[in-house]
């Protein structure tokens, strides 16, 4: 553990070169870009968010710190399909909170569910749910994506170089 | 293996890798590209779902006419039909406490963003003329700017009016309101709809609220004292609105209003509805839940036009992009004071809210009220679709 502690530096040295260092930024405009369309389109087309604003901010950080690596992994390693199948599930796991953090008095994307057979009352319990447990949830996917971010760091730690 | 072998076996590798990375990348941009695509056209599909919705209650209520008609003139027994056409008589609405003890007044000054000055005061008489005796000149000013397109908020009815059958109570077509104290929305969209009820009858009293401090701590109306910090969540229905033309039915939704937005299940409502026990209400709640189309607060249907969300979004003089609004920073009296002058594009906001609610009633009764000869509101009603 304390082996795996002490490369992690040396695994965020390998990833960050200059180009990478751009990738995370892109990724970051991305990402805000995309989870602020989605609370704009469920809020008359106003940023209202629900939860703290350094929970947003770190939403977004870890996502696109967590896309980087992923994707410097996925290219790195032979495991490609793995590595690109967690990757997506980190990025779809950040995307949805757009969904959440949108979700104020409105949550016209949320009850989308109703078209695929849910009734109204059984859409209005999930919209609820999402609502009442925005802070957990957004904090549960700050904590994935640093999970991920470490998995990926240990992958490239180990990777030896070409 | 040879070295140039390993070597071309690596350059492979490698090749192989950025092809498949590139291509998780292309499949990426366009799985995201279809999902932003579905998105925008879901509130589109919606829409003309709710119109579809609409249209199907309208066969639905023409059947049972149907029916109806038949079983009079042949004296064969009514069919049942999946909707129910709520015409209820001789039925008592609830009378709401005019203070709630557990939930007193505040009357310590507290900071904008996190204030609960005055919460439960009732308006005094001054306030409370300030919406029942707007002058109509008012609400004709503000319905001629929505029409010739000048107020800078905005207006409107969304995707679209949906067409539902009268909820009608003691002989009367109904307003029903569904909405939560925490909700922003709510908040700054119960002064438009106050303004557009006075247009019917008259709020004998009206209390001061706010939204909830993490959905703005808006200066709002509430129409009973409210139960403001309880943690369980409970319904406060009912309201002080006297009117010989419509029903004001108010289903609104509390949590604790110095948390965030919170909002109950429809079913949690519906359970506590039935403990409440009033007729009228466990129908007009049973009403929104057959029509389908709740998807967020406030959901009010004006008459046999449904309008799922706010109709107008006033947050100040123009719409902000995020937090904080103008209107947080604003006390009762300040907005009260607006509306009794208007002279900025926040008042005539809410003026025009108010004319689009006044349009969607008046269409649903056949233009009778006095409110419904004013121009500009028979213009709104050309305009939203709201036919007699």
């Amino acid at each position: 553990m304390i082996t795996y502690i002490k490369r992690l530096p040396r695994a965020f040295k390998k990833i960050y070169s200059p180009k990478y260092i751009v990738f995370n930024v892109i990724a970051a405009i991305a990402y805000y870009f995309v989870i602020t369309y989605f609370i704009k389109a469920q809020n008359y087309g106003i940023i209202l968010i629900l939860v703290p604003k350094y929970l947003f901010y770190l939403v977004i950080a870890s996502a696109s710190i967590m896309l980087t690596t992923g994707i410097y992994t996925t290219i790195n390693s032979l495991h490609k399909k793995g590595n690109a199948a967690i990757t997506s599930l980190g990025t779809v796991a950040s995307l949805f909170t757009g969904l959440i953090l949108g979700c104020g008095c409105g949550a016209p994307a949320l009850f989308a569910i109703t078209a695929i057979g849910a009734s109204l009352i059984e859409a209005s319990a999930f919209a609820s749910t999402l609502v009442n447990y925005s802070m957990p949830i957004l904090a549960g996917v700050v904590v994935l994506n640093i999970l991920l971010v470490l998995y990926y760091a240990g992958k490239v730690s180990m990777l030896k170089r070409r | 293996m040879p070295r140039n072998k390993k070597s071309r076996n690596t350059r492979k590798y490698a090749r192989s890798g950025k092809a498949q990375l590139a291509a998780n990348i292309v499949l990426g941009i366009i799985i995201l590209a279809l999902l932003a695509f579905a998105f925008m056209q879901y509130s589109t599909i919606s829409g003309q779902a709710n119109s579809i919705k609409g249209l199907e209650i309208q066969i639905k209520s023409m059947n049972s006419t149907i029916s109806a008609l038949r079983a009079n003139s042949t004296g064969t027994p009514l069919t049942e039909t999946k909707l129910t056409l709520y015409n209820l008589s001789n039925q008592q609405m609830p009378q709401p406490p005019l203070s709630l003890s557990a939930y007193p007044v505040v009357t310590q000054q507290q900071p904008f963003g996190k204030r609960l000055t005055n919460i439960n005061s009732p308006l005094n008489s001054t306030e409370l003329a300030v919406i029942n005796d707007a002058p109509s000149s008012y609400f004709e000013t503000a319905g001629e700017m929505l029409l010739n397109g000048s107020l800078d908020n905005y207006v409107g009815v969304g995707s679209g009016l949906q067409n539902v059958s009268l909820f009608t109570v003691n002989g009367k077509p109904s307003v029903i309101y569904l909405g939560s104290i925490t909700c922003i929305f709510c908040g700054e969209n119960r002064w438009a709809m106050a303004l557009a009820l006075s247009r019917f009858g008259k709020f004998n009293y009206l209390f001061k609220g706010y939204s909830s401090f993490g959905d703005g701590d808006l200066p709002t109306l509430y129409w009973r004292p409210m139960t403001y910090s309880n943690a369980s969540g409970a319904m406060d229905i009912g309201n002080f609105y006297n009117s010989s033309l419509i029903n004001f039915i108010t289903l609104e939704d509390t949590n604790p209003i110095t948390d965030g937005f919170n909002l109950q299940s429809l079913g949690q409502m519906q359970s506590e509805l039935q403990q409440i026990n009033n007729t009228p209400y466990i129908d007009a709640f049973n009403h929104i839940l057959q029509i389908n189309t709740f998807s967020g607060t406030p959901y009010t249907i004006w008459g046999k036009y449904v309008i799922g969300g706010a109709d107008a979004v006033d947050f100040g003089n123009t719409t902000p992009s995020s937090t904080p609004f103008p209107l947080t920073n604003m006390t009762h009296a300040q907005v009260l004071s607006q509306l009794a002058n208007p002279s900025d594009q926040f008042a005539w906001t809410e003026y025009a809210g108010a004319d689009v609610y006044i349009a969607t009633m008046c269409a649903s009764l056949n233009n009778s009220a006095q409110a419904c000869s004013l121009p500009a509101i028979r213009g709104i009603e050309s305009k939203i679709g709201a036919t007699p």
